[in-house]
Order: structure tokens, then sequence, then C-alpha cells
């Protein structure tokens, strides 16, 4: 490189390094006025560049000393169906399709209630020294070994204990997730016809899908979708219509009407040939997903909103209304897979691994493929942003908190200091074509109105907002259903799996019983969570979501440990402090958040002090009548609950202190070093084909 | 080099660049939607396309895709 280029590269990366300095200052020093949204485009883009082409890079060629040479297990195992040699950029959108669910987009939103500033900073500084590492020591651990599993390889590094926990937390924290995303749909849908219409609308569209590819035009993939992306947008339409005429009181349903029609969409889906709703529908939701996520974008860079919440709020004390508990831990908690997913392991060590064409493509898909998704979860914090604070609490506080007339709900929330009017949210519901926004909790509601003024602003004005609005929460919807049908399917595998080795039967996959009884156990575990959220005078969002975060949280700890226990063996103490300080973190943030959800005294924050206060006024005799029944399901969930957040702590203290066990052996030299990695073999792809 | 003669060349790489993006997208979609699964399926079996080869093919595609867990 001439010597003119290598100073104009420098000069490059400081002027990256002051804007991201520049920027993360200005959104830090704000106070009082609003700011605009391009500050905190600005700090995370400059924060990713740096990140990346800095951390990243240390990490790809000094720690895990890439090597182009040595041949992946896509060439070496190549076989035309998972292991597949391919080009670098359809890796990265494959895998970045399978990383982005709706943790980034509901997560942020949630924590906006604490301002925009704690989210975006753990959101950015979160996913590129933890998120974004995670990724990709553990990508890199399962291309170095034939592609396994991240219990797999758990087993062979950690050992066999570490294994069996891993697949148990996995199932256990696919219940949750599954009920807690439902009850994002639910709170959406519940009272508002137009998109319980849309939705509704996608499951013939997708059988319909699914015919015309087994038996009209099969395998014309993209022009089945494209057909079912022109029907699910006439829906979106439609679904004005249809919430205007005589059918709009049919698709008028109540929450626990809607979380009914739900978990026998789940169970069906899970029973049903796969080709039938499953395939179409993911392939559907795909499309779409990647669709939004770019206009988003664009329509955040066209726009340049300015953002109405304040830095911080009053809320960061602990007294918020979305949901209970200090900044400390719970806004770590609540934005998740937005700066660090454990669910990202799985992925991580699933389809991807055994698609890379060359060693040093682990570091663009791995470490650049959380950032993308970091930044997914920065513009779900805009689009909560942008609203007026007072709106926002409307929409995001539960009548339980608020008041269940809009009239108490207003005074409540400008008593906090948010103004906001009766007339205005009327307004604002009749421009979206709702009912009510009141207390639409879950985060899926106030992000589709965050989107909608984005894009009406962009075009078409107040006008398009209603549209705009069921787009979005067709989106949200479609995407979330996408993640239930499959993850009861997977669920109903794992459980048969389990299952079987008690009584072989069970674990048949084509024996209709089995097939049957599994999908049920899996659709009413996690639907009784639902139900119980949907029942919860708090909104359920209070309960459910932060038990969501510590496990997604937990297995990243796992993941974590894993990964540090692979860089221990392969370069002893020296780089353990890469993926060992962002798990020291973790578990500091899981543990403290899950210590205070079973043992706080708050009613509103600990499970067991709301199973004694409520048990308490039974005792008093201050609940009566039919209330009796429901008090003591509602104390029976808050242990329930309890019970399943210290199952989760107890399972990743094992992997934990079994971890520590091996690494005090390494680090004294009374256990072996051995790294289980697959043979070096010579790669043979020439720069074409890789 | 005469200014015209530049311009030409920016616009062709222009053109060459746009046409790479447009590829790459087009690929990208081909992966998602199994389109090029599928004709790498049908190279290695030597196989030409069919109804009933499509249905072989994808029903064994869904079975190993609908074992992983779907991220969060």
């Amino acid at each position: 490189m001439s010597t003119f280029k290598r100073v104009a590269l420098t000069a490059f990366w400081i002027a990256i390094a002051c804007g991201a300095a520049i920027c993360l200052g200005a959104i830090a020093s704000s106070r009082g006025e609003h700011i605009n949204s391009m500050w905190l485009v600005l700090a995370a883009i400059c924060s990713y560049l740096i990140g990346y082409r800095f951390y990243g890079k240390f990490i790809a060629a000094r720690v895990m000393a890439l090597n182009d040479e040595r041949a992946t297990p896509a060439e070496r195992l190549e076989n035309g169906h998972d292991y597949v040699v391919t080009n670098k950029w359809i890796v990265f959108g494959q895998h970045f399709a399978a990383i982005a669910g709706p943790g980034p987009l509901v997560g942020p939103v949630l924590a906006a209630q604490f301002g925009y500033l704690p989210g975006t900073l753990w959101i950015i500084i979160g996913a590129v020294f933890g998120g974004a590492v995670q990724d990709f020591v553990i990508l890199f651990a399962s291309v170095r070994r034939d592609g396994k599993s991240l219990g797999q390889i758990a087993r062979e590094e950690v050992g066999k204990v570490g294994g069996i926990v891993a697949l148990i937390t996995v199932l256990l924290i696919m219940i949750i997730l599954l009920a807690v995303v439902s009850l994002v749909v639910v709170n959406a849908l519940a009272g508002s016809p137009w998109g319980t219409f849309t939705i509704f609308a996608t499951m013939p569209i997708a059988v319909l899908m699914g015919l015309y590819l087994r038996y009209w035009r099969p395998g014309k993939v993209l022009e089945c979708s494209a057909l079912g992306v022109v029907l699910t947008v006439g829906s979106v339409f439609g679904g004005q219509w249809i919430a205007g005429s005589v059918l709009g009181p049919v698709f008028t349903l109540s929450a626990i009407a809607i979380a009914v029609a739900i978990i026998i969409y789940g169970f069906l889906a899970s029973a049903l040939p796969v080709w039938l709703l499953l395939a179409p529908r993911g392939y559907l939701s795909t499309f779409v997903k990647l669709g939004v996520i770019v206009m988003l974008a664009i329509g955040i860079l066209a726009v340049r909103p300015e953002l109405q919440m304040p830095a911080f709020t009053r809320f960061v004390d602990g007294t918020g209304p979305v949901f209970a508990g200090k900044i400390f831990p719970f806004c770590f908690i609540t934005i998740a897979c937005g700066a660090v997913s454990g669910f990202h392991a799985l992925i991580s060590s699933g389809t991807t691994p055994k698609m890379l064409a060359r060693e040093t493509h682990i570091w663009p898909v791995g470490y650049g493929c959380m950032l993308l998704e970091s930044f997914v979860a920065v513009m779900a914090t805009i689009a909560a942003c942008v609203m007026d604070p007072g709106v926002y609490f409307a929409v995001n506080a539960p009548a339980g908190v608020v008041g269940r007339t809009a009239q108490a709900a207003v005074t409540t929330i400008s008593g906090w200091g948010f103004p906001v009017t009766a007339d205005q949210m009327a307004s604002m519901a009749r421009s979206v074509g709702e009912v009510t926004l009141f207390s639409r909790t879950g985060g899926a509601p106030s992000f589709a109105l965050g989107m909608a003024h984005i894009f009406a602003r962009g075009g078409g004005g107040d006008i398009v907002l209603g549209f705009w609005y069921h787009f979005a929460i067709m989106f949200e919807a479609l995407f979330i259903l996408t993640i239930l049908d499959a993850g009861t399917r997977v669920g109903r595998f794992m459980l048969q799996d389990l299952l079987g080795q008690v009584w072989k039967p069970l674990g048949r996959t084509g024996w209709m019983p089995g097939v049957i009884g599994m999908s049920a156990a899996i659709v009413g575990a996690w639907g009784y969570f639902l139900i119980q959220g949907v029942r919860d005078p708090l909104g359920g969002v209070n309960s459910l979501w932060p038990l969501f975060g510590i496990a997604n949280q937990l297995l990243a700890g796992i993941a974590l440990s894993v990964a540090t226990t692979i860089l221990l063996k392969m370069h002893g103490p020296k780089f353990m402090w890469i993926t060992c300080g962002p798990l020291a973190w973790l578990v500091l943030v899981t543990f403290s958040a899950g210590w205070q959800k079973i043992f706080s005294p708050l009613p509103a924050l600990g499970f067991l002090a709301q199973a004694n206060q409520l048990e308490d006024s039974l005792n008093a005799g201050s609940i009566t009548g039919a209330a009796i029944a429901q008090t003591n399901a509602l104390i029976f969930n808050a242990r329930l609950d309890a019970a399943v957040c210290g199952v989760f702590m107890i399972l990743v203290a094992i992997v934990l202190i079994d971890s520590l066990r091996l690494w005090y052996g390494i680090l004294r030299g009374t256990q072996e070093r051995t790294v289980v990695e697959s043979p070096f073999v010579i790669s043979r792809l020439t720069g074409e084909e890789a | 080099m005469p200014k015209q003669l530049v311009n030409k060349e920016r616009r062709v790489a222009l053109f060459r660049m746009a046409r790479n993006f447009a590829a790459g997208i087009a690929e990208l979609l081909g992966e998602i939607s199994d389109q090029n699964a599928y004709a790498r399926h049908l190279a290695a079996q030597g196989a030409t396309h069919s109804p009933e080869e499509w249905r072989r093919f994808s029903d064994e595609r869904f079975r190993m895709k609908y074992q992983q867990v779907k991220c969060c």
C-alpha cells in the first residue's frame, strides 16, 4: 500500500472514531431539548465500524487466527444439502434472516420507559463487546468442529453436564419465548377487527401458497412468495373495509379469544404437514421481514425524525409502569436480543457454519450480522421515542397501573410529567383505525405507531397512517406466528427426543399418537403461560418479558462459558477476557435480575411478594365471590414464575460451576488443554469459487 | 485521457456495480427461497425438474429446516 493510501486510510478511521465520540457525546450530554434521531443512527454506525474494523479484526487475526488455507466443513463435507460452499454475502443474508426475530423490535420499545439513552448505549456497547463476540466465537468454534451444535460443543469441551443442561435450558426458554411473543400478538390484536382480519387472512394465504407450490407450480418459490406478498398487502387494505362492515364484530375478539385461537393455531401448525402451512408462511415472513427492515432504515434516513422522549425518565428508579425494576439490571434484561442473544449461539452452531466457504468469512457473518441486528434495535428505539412520551406511556402502561378509563389513564400519566389528553389519544386511535390505543401493552402497537408515523411523514400524511399502522402490526404478528409454529414443532421434536429415551414409541416422529401428544404438551406448556399473561392485571408483559430476558441472557451465559473454555484451551489465560468480560457482566445482570424477580419485597417486582400480598388480601377477607378463584390462580402463577426463574438460575449456575472447575484445572495445569477440533485439511477452493 | 472516455469508463464501472448488486440480491432471494438449493439438488442427483422431484426435495429440505430453532 502506498504511503498516501495509508495516510488517507488512517485519516478516515480517525474521522470515524471522532464521529463516534462526537455522536455518543451528543446523545449522552443532551438534556431538556429534543435531539434528532440521526445522532443515534450516526453514533451506532460509527461505533459499529470501529468495533468491526478493529476489535473484530483483532479477534479474527490474533485470537482465532482465521486461516483461509484451512478447508471449512462446507468444502470438506459438501453434500449438496446442508453442507454447501456458499457466497459470503449470501450466508450473511441467510444468517441475518435467521437471527432477526421480534426480540430486537420489542425489547428496545419496552426499555424506552427509561428514556432513549440507557437503551441506546447498551444496544451499541453490548453488541460490539458482547453479542457480536459471542456469535463470532461460537460460529468459529462450530466451523472448526464440522458444524456441531452448541450442545455438542458444550459436551465435548466442558463436559456431559454442560451439554444436557444446555438442551434442557433451550427447551424451557423456548416455552417462555413462545408464550411471551404470543402475548405480544394478543395485546396487539385484542379488540382490533382490522388487525385480526389481516392476520387471520395470512393463514388461508399460506395454505394457498402451500398448495400452489406443491401441486400447481412446484419449485416456483419466488413466484409463489410474490403472490403471497401481494395477497397479504391486499389483506391489510381489505382489513379496513372488513372492520367497517357487518363482519367487523366477527373479527372484534377479546384477548382470551385471540389467545385460544393462537393456541389452536400452534397445535395445528405443529401437527399438520410442513409444506401446507409452516414452510409457505416461513418464506412469506422472511421476505416481508427483510423488506420492512430495509424500508424502516430508508424511512428513518429520509425523514430524520426528532426524538420526543427525554434521555432519562423518572422511571430509572424502578417505578416504571411498563415493567417494574430499576435501570440496573432491568434495562439490560429487557433489551435482550438487541445487544446479546443466547439464541444466536444456536443459529451460529446450526446451519450457518455448514455454508461458509472460507474461515475469514466468519468475521463478517458472525460479528457483522450481530451489529446489523443491533442496528435494527436502534431503529426500534427511534420508532418508540419519536412518539410523545405521554402517548408512549398511554399505549404501553397496563390498565391495572394507570386506570381503566381514558380519563383516569391520562390523569395518571400527565401526573408523572408526561402530558397527554383523552382527545389526543382518541384522535390518534381514529387516525389508525382503532377504537382505543390505551394499554395496548407488549411493545408491538407502540412500535407500529412509531413506524407508521415515520412512513406517513415520508409521504401520504395522516391518510396513510392507518394502513402503515396495520401493515406494521401484520409484519410483527406474521413473523411472531412463524416463530410460534416452527418453535412448537421444534419443541415437539426435542420433547420426543427426550421422552423417547424413556419409552421408544414416543421418540418416533411418524407415530401419530406421539406427534399429537407431544404437540399438545408443548402447546399446553406455552399456552398456560400465555393465558396467565392475558389474565394478569398488570398486563402479563411485566412478568413474562423479564422472565424471557433473564432466560435468553442466561443462555448467552452458557454460550460465553463454552467460548471462554475454548479460548482458554487455545491460548491459556491470555485472551479469555474477550468472552469472560461479557460473561461476568451477564452473570451479574441476570442473577441480580433473577434474584429480584423472585425475592424482591415489592409486589410489583417480586413474584413471591406478589403472591404473599394476594394471599394476605384473601386471608383478610377483602376478596370475595368469583374473585377468590381468580386470586388463587394468580397466587399459583406468581409462585410458578418464581420457580421457573429459580430453575433457570440453577441450571446456568451448574454450567458455570462446571466451567469454573475446568478453568481452574487448566490454569493450575491439572487438566489437559486439548482442543477438540477437526483435523486440518488444506483448502482447494480458488478465489473464484469462494 | 480525454474527459469523455473517463466519463464512459465511470458509467461502465457504475453499471457493472449495479449489475453485480442486482445479481447478489437475486442470488440471496434464490437462496432464501430454496430455489438455489433445489438447483443444486437437481445437479447433484443428475435429475430434471418435475413435480415429484420437487416434492421429494422439499419434503427432505423442510424436515431438516424445521428441526432447527428459530431466533427470537
